[in-house]
């Protein structure tokens, strides 16, 4: 089963407002994989390690800031 | 956007986000968590698409097409001296809204990153569309032909609410709002947010 499946519900205004945690995990893992071509957990580790530190602000800069706005969605704990 | 509980506060900070959404995206908002204290997100879940991608919006009577992204990151905050309304809130703490092409191309997109990587923490909006010109300058001037790239200024807004970008997009962008009363939903989420005095 393609584990990024479960989100790929409709979406509808009755929802809970808060993504369950593996939910979140996997829409932050799927911006990864569309705007840098890598998973969630790589994209984290190499925001940690400051990879991401000196990034000018262009259009590709600005992916990088558009995903570490969704960080909060990628370090959700089950 | 105040709440007994913290998942009641977020409540109450999504609601009126969805509602105002729903005036131009089939889709809705879906947050991140509910922590006390802690960074959380809330990003737009287009219709048909994931979490967090652009949404696409009708222009031109239906003619055209731009994309649309929003995230915002907020922490939930206790508030005892409030607590007579609920003494948990909701309070922004990053922005973002991208108004592309429809092949997802930047037109303009706000931010505002006060704890940011970069040198400017005010709101600002980028114009990426723009293209460079050359300012009028003395002819002696050792810069006269220099030319001034709109597309990287950091051009400084107030603070600003997904309403005003959605009226933004309906009124300068001819997006086809989906909703007959739109006006009336922004003018009831911003009277909201005035008197839930969050900025």
């Amino acid at each position: 089963m393609n584990p990024l499946a479960t989100t790929m519900r409709t979406p509808t205004d009755q929802q809970p407002s808060v993504l369950p945690p593996a939910e979140a995990r996997a829409l932050f893992n799927r911006q990864t994989r569309r705007l840098l071509n890598l998973s969630g957990d790589e994209f984290l580790a190499r925001w940690e390690a400051g990879d991401y530190r000196d990034l000018p602000d262009t259009p590709e800069g600005r992916h990088v800031g558009y995903l570490a706005l969704l960080i909060p969605f990628g370090r959700k704990q089950s | 956007m105040a709440g007994s509980s913290p998942e009641e506060s977020v409540d109450a900070f999504v609601a009126p986000l969805r509602r105002t959404l729903g005036c131009i995206v089939r889709g809705t908002a879906i947050a991140s968590g509910a922590e006390l204290n802690a960074d959380n997100a809330v990003t737009l879940f287009p219709e048909g698409r994931d979490g967090g991608d652009p949404a696409r919006l009708r222009t031109h009577d239906g003619e055209g097409e731009i994309l649309f992204r929003f995230a915002h990151q907020y922490r939930v905050v206790s508030l005892p001296a409030e607590a007579d309304c609920g003494p948990y809130r909701v309070r922004r703490t990053f922005y973002r809204y991208d108004v592309l092409d429809w092949n997802g191309g930047e037109i303009v997109v706000f931010h505002w990153e006060p704890a940011g990587r970069g040198p400017v923490r005010a709101p600002h909006l980028h114009v990426p569309a723009a293209a460079p010109i050359v300012l009028p300058q003395q002819s002696t001037s050792g810069i006269a032909h220099r030319k001034t790239s709109l597309n990287r200024l950091h051009l400084p807004t107030g603070p600003l609410l997904v309403e005003d970008i959605v009226e933004f997009v309906i009124r300068e962008l001819a997006v086809v709002p989906l909703v007959a009363d739109w006006e009336a939903v922004l003018v009831e989420n911003r009277d909201a947010i005035d008197r839930g005095r969050t900025w």
